[in-house]
């Protein structure tokens, strides 16, 4: 065995050993606390990462403040958080939160941060410890936090972090220690670096944004200006063109590469531009005003157009004047129709003025009421006179007309009555005549039916009435003189006969009883042919003033029954026998004058009747063709026709084809005159001893 | 046959004569009055309720009543004799007028242009 200890040195070397053991255990916890705080902080470092990568996916930077605040509180295990970030611009402010209630208490909590601010510099962390700030009101009074605040010029905007420990819960939390204070310099670092990028991107996004904006206007901008009617001139900040739409190529005829680089005034101005409209122009496009003016300007062709024109100078965004803008519209076409109108209007105006006619206006319910200058006049009123127009009028409506007047103006006014026609009396104001007076009143509605105005004419027809009556009278009295004139006739030819066919019975009494000479026979055989021709005469000479007088009177009858009446009436007048066919072409009724289509085929009929030749079986051929508008009645007989020579003059007066003709020579004369007058036609065919045939024509 | 009784109206002495002649050669043994103007026949019908009238000829054109003012009258008085008469206007007229107005009267049986011939007469008379 070596050296043997003694028990103080042992004591002494295990008193040694003793303190080196604490030392060692001292050293390890020394060594475990340091891997615990590092274990902890190596933690926060994983939560600041893990928000880091929250963060990154925050799109928006509303959604990355979020997120920051949210891990403000969990990275440093604070009780709660707040970021408040001030836009500069315009002082706007927005405040995050996390865990702690700010509702209503915003504006404490903004005063809160900026009294922060002013008591710590910016661009600095700061540990807030109670003692050293006094606490904040708006956290509860805050125990103790972390606080940063600074202002980005760049970007224009104030951020504020702040995370904080109440006092009430401060014994529930840790303390910050300083080495959290490390990481929260390296949590605004990061919040910063993260915050220029979003704001950056923002920006640009923004201006992305604005320019698919501004390219989407000007795209609709372009096209509007394309394809809109009226012409666009799009030129410099000196007026030199440098784009025109196909409107304004189209109104004006010029084209953009015939102009561009022109002033308008250059091309577009002409002898018709007013100087005032060109001095107008030229100040407005000096000072760069807007300017609306309609001039006059001239075509390539140099015709001359309305130009309404609209130009507007247009500012960059520093306010510098680039362009001008001008919309130009054609208006030739509305400008004339304006003065056409006007034209019209004092064409009406002549026209009412001219003929007599007063007229009036009344706008309702206002009651404004116009009168013409001629309207002054018919009232007879003096245009001096200061009473109300309405007034007037009713003053000078005679007294016994007037409730009808106003009767029907009411009826009117409240019904559905559009025009009123009205005739009336008026005693004139002037001279206190009875006047009439014939107006025309017309209500004007609106969409709904209500009255706007009412408008009308009026007319003095006093003398046109005096006139109208007197020959009203005349004609009454010439009615009743045609009339006398008829009955004259009538009697006159009765008065003839009466006396004649009383000797014609006298005749045919002697002849009946039969005890002449064969002499006396043939004597009184003669007077009866003479009365016959005498009696004939007197009928033709009424039928031919009757003819003459009296108007067409068309009726409907049956015209075959009028041929074959007219035919049996005739054939007794005769011994020879004679044969009538009638051929009827469409209905037999028509629609003529009854008394002269009778009068056309007695004489025609009689005359074939009258000159039969005896030695052939005598016949009449009647032909009637119906149609609606026109019938033709061609007569033909086989009797001794008329010679070649005698034929165009048969229808003279008085004209008699041959010595042994029993007539007057009046008989076809008046058929002529009949035909004539009935708008017809009447045709003769004849061939000597062959026959005649008569065609009349007349329209029905 | 019965005889007929035959009236004839007309202000025309000279005619009356020569229709009664007439009727007189074809119905010898008639009954013939003449009267000249309608009142006269009126007074006659009204008055003398004699002997039945079978034919009664009348004039239009006549002074104080003229024809068809007579037919107005008859057309008034009670006589189923004259009710039954065959009536006959009888005129030298030309005027339409009067002809559609004769026609038109239904106690008008027709309208005779004058002078009465003996073939009318016939036709009249005779063939009933």
């Amino acid at each position: 065995m070596g050296e043997s200890l003694t028990y103080e040195a042992l004591k002494e070397r295990y008193q040694e050993l003793q303190l080196r053991v604490t030392r060692f255990s001292a050293t390890e916890q020394e060594l475990i606390n340091t891997r615990d705080r590092l274990d902890h902080e190596l933690e926060l470092y994983k939560r600041l990462h893990r928000y880091n990568e929250l963060a990154t996916k925050a799109a928006r930077l509303d959604g990355y403040y979020q997120v920051m605040t949210e891990a403000l509180v969990d990275v440093f295990d604070l009780e709660s958080a707040m970021i408040l970030m001030v836009d500069l611009k315009d002082n706007h402010a927005k405040l995050y939160s996390e865990s702690i209630h700010i509702e209503g208490r915003e504006e404490l909590v903004q005063q809160d941060l900026k009294h922060l601010s002013q008591v710590f510099p910016s661009g600095q962390t700061q540990h807030l410890k109670l003692e050293s700030f006094g606490g904040l009101s708006a956290l509860n009074v805050c125990f103790e936090g972390l606080f940063f605040h600074q202002n980005l010029p760049e970007f224009q905007t104030e951020v504020f972090l702040v995370g904080a420990v109440s006092i009430t819960k401060a014994p529930l939390y840790n303390q910050i220690l300083d080495r959290h204070h490390t990481i929260f310099k390296v949590f605004v670092q990061q919040f910063l670096a993260g915050l220029s990028t979003r704001i950056r991107g923002e920006e640009v996004e923004r201006q992305l944004e604005q320019i698919k904006a501004s390219q989407a206007e000007l795209r609709k901008l372009s096209l509007i200006a394309t394809k809109t009617k009226n012409g666009v001139i799009i030129s410099d900040a000196y007026g030199r063109v440098e784009w025109v739409n196909e409107a304004f190529t189209n109104i004006s005829g010029f084209s953009l590469a015939e102009i561009k680089g022109k002033k308008p005034k250059e091309f577009l101005q002409g002898e018709h531009t007013s100087d005032f409209d060109r001095q107008l122009l030229k100040d407005a496009l000096w000072n760069k005003k807007d300017v609306e003016l309609t001039l006059v300007n001239y075509t390539k062709e140099g015709l001359p157009y309305y130009n309404q024109l609209e130009i507007i100078s247009v500012f960059d965004d520093e306010g510098h004047h680039t362009n001008f803008i001008a919309l130009q519209k054609d208006i030739t076409s509305e400008i004339k129709i304006q003065q056409e109108m006007l034209r019209m209007n004092s064409r009406f105006e002549m026209i009412t003025e001219k003929s007599m006619i007063g007229v009036w206006e009344l706008e309702w319910p206002d009651m404004r009421i116009d009168w013409s200058d001629l309207l002054w006049e018919i009232y007879g009123v003096d245009r001096s006179s200061t009473t109300n127009r309405n007034e007037l009028w009713r003053s000078v409506l005679h007294p016994d007309d007037k409730e009808d007047v106003l009767g029907r103006l009411r009826q009117m006014m409240e019904g559905e009555v559009g025009v009123v026609h009205d005739e009336y009396r008026i005693i004139r104001a002037n001279d206190q005549q009875v006047r009439t007076v014939e107006c025309l009143t017309i209500a004007e509605r609106d969409e709904r039916g209500s009255l706007i105005r009412l408008v009308g004419s009026v007319k003095d027809v006093t003398d046109l009435k005096q006139s109208q009556n007197s020959i009203l009278i005349q004609n009454e009295e010439l009615k009743k003189i045609n009339l006398e004139l008829d009955n004259f006739v009538y009697s006159i030819s009765h008065d003839l006969r009466s006396p004649l066919l009383s000797i014609k019975g006298i005749l045919s009494l002697l002849m009946y009883d039969n005890q002449l000479t064969e002499d006396g026979k043939r004597f009184l055989s003669m007077a009866d042919v003479s009365i016959g021709r005498l009696d004939g005469t007197i009928q033709e000479i009424l039928e031919y003033s009757r003819n003459s007088r009296l108007n067409l009177k068309p009726e409907i009858f049956n015209l075959e029954e009028m041929v074959q009446n007219v035919f049996d009436d005739l054939k007794f007048s005769t011994v020879d026998p004679i044969a009538l066919f009638i051929h009827v072409e469409g209905v037999a009724e028509v629609f003529l004058d009854r008394a002269r289509v009778n009068v056309l085929l007695k004489n025609i009929i009689g005359n074939s009747v009258k000159y039969k030749r005896p030695e052939t079986d005598a016949e009449i051929r009647v032909h009637i063709i119906n149609d609606p508008q026109r019938v033709t009645i061609e007569i033909a007989d086989n009797g001794e026709g008329i010679a070649e020579e005698h034929v165009q003059r048969i229808f003279e007066m008085f004209f008699r084809g041959t010595s042994n003709s029993v007539g007057t020579g009046l008989g076809l004369y008046i058929c002529k005159e009949i035909v004539n007058k009935m708008n017809g036609t009447i045709e003769v065919l004849s061939k000597k001893n062959e026959g005649t045939q008569m065609v009349i024509s007349l329209p029905q | 046959m019965k005889t007929p009784h035959i009236i004839l109206v007309d202000d025309d002495e000279v005619i009356n004569l020569v229709h009664r002649e007439v009727i007189k050669r074809i119905v010898p043994d008639a009954i013939i009055d003449v009267f000249r103007s309608g009142p006269q026949l009126i007074d006659y019908l009204t008055q003398h309720a004699a002997v039945p009238v079978d034919y009664l000829f009348l004039d239009i054109r006549m002074p104080e009543m003229d024809g068809f003012e007579v037919l107005t009258k008859l057309k008034t008085i009670e006589r189923p004799d004259v009710k039954l008469a065959k009536i006959y206007v009888l005129s030298s007229t030309l005027d339409e007028r009067d002809l559609s107005k004769a026609k038109s009267d239904d106690w008008v049986d027709d309208f005779i242009g004058k002078p009465l011939s003996f073939q009318t007469i016939q036709n009249l008379l005779i063939t009933v």
